[in-house]
């Protein structure tokens, strides 16, 4: 016999409060946005680079406060071990000297 | 160009240098009032760089960055860096140590670089002031933990 336990849709998603902060701008204008831990970091830069106007972010990389480590945005929240409340910092590289 | 458009270009392009973004970066900003921007950078463990970005005739011309030591005098000796963005020789122009990425007018006017024009750059999203001082931010704290 097959058993079913029911879950509620609030253990089935856990999320994150999250905001893009860069030079031209900050994504959300104002406070947070709530996102599962499973989604790509990606999401949201894309979603700033809309809203921000931003139109080549190519050699742009993130970081969070106090780490130089550029996060892959193809990584999700969770396997980047970020949870709670996240500012990404999110600019361009710097080019090689000439 | 007329100043008055120069200096709406300057405070547009450093809209985003909020002191939320300062909080998270480790900057501090000494003055950010056309055509000057003069902010400093501070990592984690403590190493320190200020630099000065002068950026009159904005954006038709490219600006000058100027690397300083915190208390505001001219620095001698090139920072670490990742991507070899400083370079430790006297610009022909400065006569000073220098940043030497693509957008700054000292790159432009490097005799190794004057063919390589600014107006090709000019108004791209990675070469606002902004970005400009980030790339740079970015190659320093490398390098600067």
């Amino acid at each position: 016999m097959e058993a079913h336990v029911a879950k509620s849709p609030k253990e089935e998603v856990k999320t994150i409060n999250v905001r893009v902060v860069t030079t031209s701008g900050t994504y959300p204008e104002n406070g947070h946005e709530k996102v599962p831990l499973t989604e790509p970091i990606q999401g949201i830069l894309s979603r700033a680079a809309a809203d921000l106007g931003v139109v080549d972010t190519s050699r742009w990389v993130v970081t969070v406060k106090g780490s130089a480590t550029p996060i892959s945005p193809t990584t999700t929240y969770e396997q980047a071990g970020l949870h709670g409340e996240v500012k990404l910092d999110w600019g361009p590289e710097s080019a090689a000297g000439g | 160009m007329h100043p008055q458009l120069c200096a709406a270009r300057f405070d547009k392009d450093l809209a985003g240098i909020t002191p939320e973004l300062c909080e998270l970066r480790g900057w501090t900003v000494f003055c950010k009032e056309y055509p000057l921007f003069d902010v400093g950078f501070t990592s984690p463990k403590g190493a320190q760089l200020r630099l000065q970005v002068k950026a009159d005739d904005w954006d038709a011309t490219p600006a000058s960055f100027t690397l300083l030591k915190w208390d505001g005098t001219f620095m001698t000796a090139a920072p670490a860096s990742k991507k070899n963005i400083f370079n430790s020789s006297n610009h022909r122009y400065t006569g000073r140590i220098f940043i030497c990425i693509r957008g700054t007018r000292e790159y432009h006017t490097h005799e190794s670089h004057v063919g390589e024009k600014w107006e090709l750059l000019r108004g791209k999203p990675e070469y606002r002031l902004g970005e400009l001082v980030t790339q740079i931010w970015n190659g320093w704290r490398k390098a600067n933990p």
